[in-house]
């Protein structure tokens, strides 16, 4: 009998393997995985969680919905829960690994086809694996006109996945369920649902409008264990006909408020369309330059010492960069108001700046980040505020507390989309040093406890906080929440903990 | 899934784009390693932000045990992904790159 790294709750050894051999009728031998050098891979995680708690049981691999249909019968059978994932790249977040011990985590990578992208409407329809570089091979092979948004990772993840949890990037599509239209869902008794006007037969317009008839229900498939989303659709930005990055830099702290009001008044005239991110002076530095290289001693790096290595590369306290599209003489005009705007509240405007992921330029650069400590701790804390200059101060005040008081440094930036600002920080550690992993949690505790106190909520949470986040969202939320789970998911095998919903 | 005619169109999309495969990205789908390389490690190992790998002398195994199982900040590469046979050209074919050539435009 196969030694298993963990067993779904509530099976047997035995029972499990009678699950396994049925799945290996259904998928064959090699896209169904329990043994433990295969699900080492599975297993790596950037967050400060316990590892031992998030061990999942086994891997499926799906490459039709007919499979996914057939999955979700033997797990239902069997009270196996499973835990989808498109690319599996959640990094920062919890990686591949499920909520709870013991799932079994359906990879969905080898379901990776580009069903449909019509250059005309700049829309295209693509399964969980169609990762972002696969997409943009696929425009750029083709001649077709169309830019993708993109998060950090991008050339390894997945567009359906990172919609899924909401996520973003950093063009004017930068909100990216704002640009999603259509999903297909396979829910847990296998039935399919095609949100939208997917759900007319011979549908001609899946893809163009999102609200359909009825309650909009594709809100419910995000965050959440309602279903397993097989397709989804994607408004895709036509590209423009020039484009200017502008940095603008701030040298004191005491201007961010002024910057981030004036930032909003921009977006809000829509003479700023993308978001306008804003990184701090060791985010800046953390793509370049490691930790070590400015200071050994503990504790965060001193700030007389982050702002010595600062000047010396041209960053500032705060570096905020967003970009002009258009035509020539659209960027002029646009321009001289931001200019003008920005200098008059002390800000040094360089509009020859270069981001590639505001201008459709696939990279990994933000990688970099990871190496400012080393050792491939990661846990995202982005908190949500209100983009208004005295909320973001006072978060900016807190975090570096916080952080400052646990040893880690304040590598944030914080991202303005009009009305809000996603606070994000990186709290990178040391993930191979234990003492440091243990207080990397202890920190994100106080930082998720203390910005609740302040009525701040995060956008989003790693695995091992989900219970905690729900929580802090309340009962109502949270029974509402287990009412659809129950509807649609009686058995309760869909991603159990999945945003603190259980069956 | 139900619904004759909405399949009927399914079927047919499928059958149009299977004759082109958009630059698929999983195992089996690679055409060689230097598309891996492209699309994936050449993103960090060729931009600086890891080690350069033209003409590594790290011999294979080291590679692919790396490679499939990440380390530190860089990611883990399942099977799915990467088959044993394609890491294994990979490896091979990364150490038969030219030192310090350019690595990704
Ligand atoms: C350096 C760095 C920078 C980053 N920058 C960004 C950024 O700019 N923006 C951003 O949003 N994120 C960012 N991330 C976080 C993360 O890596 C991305 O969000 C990534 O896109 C998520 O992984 P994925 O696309 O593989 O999704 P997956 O991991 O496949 O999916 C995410 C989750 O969605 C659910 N899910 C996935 N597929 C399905 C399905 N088919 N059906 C039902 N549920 C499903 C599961 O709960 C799963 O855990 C960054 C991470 C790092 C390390």
């Amino acid at each position: 009998m196969t030694q298993f790294v963990a067993l779904p709750p509530g099976l047997s050894a035995a029972e499990f393997e009678r699950a396994l051999g049925e799945l290996r009728g259904l998928l064959g031998t090699d896209r169904v995985v329990a043994v433990a050098d295969r699900l080492r891979p599975y297993q790596k995680m950037m967050i400060p969680a316990p590892d031992e708690a998030h061990v999942p049981s086994g891997v499926v691999m799906a490459e039709s919905v007919t499979e996914v249909q057939g999955i979700l019968a033997i797990c239902n059978r069997y009270r196996i829960p499973l835990w989808p994932t498109s690319t599996g790249r959640n990094f920062g977040y919890g990686t591949s690994s499920p909520a709870t011990r013991g799932q079994l985590i359906l990879d969905l990578r080898r379901m990776n086809r580009i069903l449909e992208v019509d250059a005309e409407l700049g829309t295209a329809l693509v399964e969980p694996g169609v990762t972002y570089q696969q997409l943009h091979d696929y425009l750029s092979e083709r001649d077709i006109p169309l830019w993708l948004d993109f998060p950090g990772p991008g050339p390894i993840v997945s567009p359906l996945g990172n919609t899924l949890e909401r996520g973003g990037g950093n063009t004017p599509y930068g909100d990216h369920f704002a640009h999603a239209c259509g999903m297909e869902v396979v829910l847990a008794d296998g039935r399919v649902l095609r949100t939208g006007m997917g759900s007319i037969p011979n549908t001609t317009s899946w893809q163009v409008f999102k609200y359909g008839y009825g309650p909009y229900l594709d809100g419910i498939f995000t965050q959440s264990n309602f279903g397993v989303v097989t397709k989804l659709g994607l408004w895709l930005m036509p590209a423009p006909p020039g484009h200017r990055t502008v940095l603008v830099q701030f040298d004191a702290e005491a201007q961010l408020p002024a910057a981030v009001d004036t930032m909003r008044r921009l977006q809000l005239q829509r003479v700023i369309t993308n978001v306008g991110v804003m990184a701090t002076a060791v985010m800046a530095l953390s793509t370049f330059k490691t930790r070590a290289e400015l200071y050994d001693g503990p504790g965060p790096v001193p700030q007389p010492v982050i702002d010595a290595a600062a000047r010396d590369s041209g960053i500032a306290t705060w570096n905020m960069t967003f970009t002009l599209y258009g035509t020539p003489a659209q960027i002029a005009p646009n321009l001289a108001i931001v200019t003008e705007a920005f200098e008059a509240v002390g800000g040094r405007v360089n509009p020859d700046f270069h981001d590639g992921s505001q201008v459709n330029e696939l990279s990994l650069a933000s990688f970099g980040i990871l190496n400012w400590v080393g050792g491939g701790g990661l846990a995202w804390f982005a908190p949500v505020s209100p983009a208004r200059g005295s909320d973001a101060a006072r978060q900016a005040k807190l975090a570096r507390r916080i952080l400052g008081a646990h040893g880690f440094d304040y590598l944030a930036a914080p991202t303005l989309n009009g009305r809000d600002l996603h606070h994000l920080i990186a709290l990178v550690y040391n993930r191979n040093d234990a003492d440091e992993k243990q207080r990397a949690n202890r920190c994100f505790e106080q930082l998720v406890h203390e910005f609740a106190q302040h009525g701040y909520g995060l956008y989003r949470v790693g695995i091992d906080y989900m219970d905690k986040l729900a929580g802090i969202y309340g009962s109502v939320n949270r029974d509402v929440n287990r009412a659809i789970k129950q509807a649609l998911d009686p058995n309760g095998i869909l991603a159990p903990g999945k945003s603190g919903i259980h069956p | 899934m139900r619904g004759g005619r909405a399949s009927r169109r399914w079927t047919l999309l499928i059958a149009a784009f299977c004759a082109l495969p958009a630059a698929a990205q999983v195992a089996g789908q690679w055409r060689d390693s230097a598309h891996i390389w492209r699309a994936v490690c050449g993103h960090c190992h060729g931009a600086g932000v890891a080690r350069p790998l033209f003409g590594t002398p790290l011999p294979p195994q080291a590679i692919i045990a790396i490679t499939r199982n990440g380390l530190n900040g860089m990611p883990a590469f399942v099977t799915a992904q990467l088959s044993d046979h394609e890491l294994e050209r990979l490896a091979q074919w990364l150490r038969e790159q030219p030192a310090g050539a350019q690595e990704r435009d």
